[in-house]
């Protein structure tokens, strides 16, 4: 059993662990850990500059005054909106990154640590969607072409667990997880592929099942993680067609190579239910789990094959 | 599931992965270069590099940039002498300041630094609220006549030279113009940082003042304070 370096640290408004298991035997490569891992929280820091709602002096809120304008950015947020974009158009708008000003309405306008409410000033003119939104990529250039507000949140999350894998891929077995989103590199501190449970959608001691994975992400999307302030019964996952919270599933968990992919996946399946949800992620060879309301599990087939439904277990990763 | 749908469905995956390797060659790039940039700095910071060759213009690599104010070469880290730098590290100050560096200061979230490993030398944790200078670190074993006098012979090469420093809230490029050896003018170039350069004003101004890159810090831009004493930095390396 090897022994593990773990650092904890509170990012994009969740509590995000990284854990390097071995490559500790001695002072350097205990010191190459912990640099791996500080490189790993410094994306997470860097994609919150880029892709934040909540910062008013993030690359987004900038992007977000400029209406009808066709704004230089970075690679970085390029990429996160144009990913995003592609989801919209496969979930044929189920998933929206345009849903931002929804969001706001809701409540969901307050910066996690500081608890400042943060909203961009930006007029809700109703009826926007994801074909508002044009990108050049020659130019490398964002166009909004109606006021709205970009929400990356999956995407975001998912992109920084994805470039904090790739830093600590030199130590080929690692976990991240960001707030129940987790990538999970090579094998356990028992030398097993990482065992992962998928949370109970209303019973948070409680698991629905468990599975072993090396090399892959696995994210979840729930509407039990936050719940609106204003409407009770609103959660934060917006149905961007209906323009209200998702009400097909209570959790939704995708396994991907990317946790980017994951991610955004797993929200779209969770706004489509079980079965345009599940429809969606077969044809993007992904496997996943829907959980209905009344607590049914629909999975794909591949899901089927290496996901053991439970038992009670207790724990997130082991 | 026909095959076919799986192959063309699989879209999704293949903008997803080649999306994360764009975004990580972006800012591994531009941080790995910035490793480098450091590391040579920090090797140039290195007391036992600093000889007191007399005016070798192509060895001015000797010219200990972060000494100019050769007064506080010797001085404890909590020295407040105006113009010297700050380097914080959480490991006691024999560590070796070469390439490798060493950690900034561990699992605080706030206070985590900078994206390489050698900056983290570079880029020190949040500066207490009032320290808006810098202060060297143990650099005792340089001698501060020898440095003194090095200074003094420190001669540029007549011209207006540009350097880019880097900062995970964007470049600055400085710009800098030497008359007759010395530094006649200095100014931000571009300012490509998301926040107003605007914070860093006073700098350009210090550069002259102090005839080195040795500029304050500036609490609440710290980020694009370091961005612009590197991007002097190297430009000061193209003068000589």
């Amino acid at each position: 059993m090897s022994d593990s370096y773990i650092h904890t640290a509170g990012l994009m408004g969740t509590v995000v662990t990284f854990q390097v298991v071995g490559h500790g035997a001695d002072d350097r490569e205990r010191l190459e850990r912990e640099e791996g891992v500080e490189r790993a929280v410094e994306w997470f820091h860097t994609i919150t500059d880029h892709c934040s709602r909540f910062d008013s002096r993030s690359e987004l809120a900038r992007l977000s005054t400029q209406i009808g304008v066709a704004v230089p950015v970075t690679a970085m947020l390029f990429e996160a909106v144009r990913f995003a974009l592609a989801v919209a158009e496969e979930s044929d708008g189920a998933f929206d990154p345009t849903v931002g000003l929804r969001m706001e309405a809701e409540g969901f306008d307050t910066e996690f640590r500081s608890g400042n409410i943060v909203r961009l000033g930006i007029k809700d003119v109703g009826g926007v969607s994801y074909r508002d939104v044009f990108l050049d990529d020659d130019e490398r250039t964002i166009t909004l072409r109606r006021p709205l507000v970009l929400d990356l949140g999956a995407v975001a999350k998912g992109l920084a667990i994805d470039m904090a894998a790739r830093e600590l891929q030199t130590f080929e077995n690692f976990a991240i997880d960001a707030g129940g989103d987790l990538y999970l590199g090579g094998c356990n501190a028992d030398g097993q592929p990482w065992s992962v449970g998928i949370r109970h959608p209303r019973d948070e001691h409680e698991m629905l099942g468990a599975l072993h994975v090396s090399g892959v992400a696995v994210c979840t999307s729930g509407d039990y993680a936050r719940r609106s302030p204003i409407h009770d019964d609103d959660h934060h996952i917006v149905d961007a067609r209906s323009g209200k919270s998702a009400t097909a599933s209570v959790s939704a968990t995708v396994v991907a190579s990317s946790a980017m992919v994951a991610d955004a996946l797993a929200t779209a399946a969770f706004v489509l239910g079980p079965a345009d949800g599940i429809r969606l992620l077969e044809r993007h060879g992904l496997d996943g789990l829907i959980v209905t309301p009344a607590l049914e599990q629909f999975t794909t087939p591949g899901m089927r094959r290496d996901y053991h439904s439970s038992g009670v277990t207790t724990g997130g990763v082991s | 599931m026909n095959p076919k749908d799986r192959i063309i469905g699989s879209k999704l995956v293949v903008l997803g992965s080649a999306a994360v390797m764009t975004v990580y060659s972006a800012g591994y790039f531009r941080t790995r270069s910035a490793a480098q940039q450091f590391a040579v700095e920090d090797a140039q910071r290195r007391p036992a590099v600093a000889t007191a060759s007399v005016g070798t213009a192509p060895n001015a690599k000797a010219l200990p940039i972060a000494n100019a104010s050769a007064s506080a070469s010797a001085q404890p880290a909590s020295a407040r002498e105006p113009g010297a730098r700050s380097i914080e590290t959480s490991k006691p100050s024999n560590a070796p300041l070469a390439a490798q560096s060493t950690p900034s200061a561990p699992t605080n979230a706030t206070a985590t630094t900078a994206t390489t490993v050698v900056a983290a030398i570079a880029t020190p944790p949040v500066a207490p609220p009032t320290d808006t200078s810098r202060t060297t670190a143990a650099s005792s074993a340089a001698d501060s006549s020898a440095e003194q006098k090095e200074m003094a012979r420190a001669q540029y090469t007549d011209g207006t030279f540009t350097g880019w420093g880097t900062s995970r809230h964007g470049d600055i490029q400085a710009s800098v113009e030497i008359r007759n050896g010395r530094i006649a003018s200095a100014s931000i170039s571009e300012c490509l940082t998301r926040y107003s350069c605007s914070w860093i004003s006073a700098l350009p101004g210090q550069v002259v003042s102090r005839q080195s890159a040795e500029v304050d810090y500036v609490s609440g831009a710290t980020q694009s304070s370091n961005a612009f004493y590197y991007a002097v930095v190297e430009a000061l390396h193209k003068a000589k």
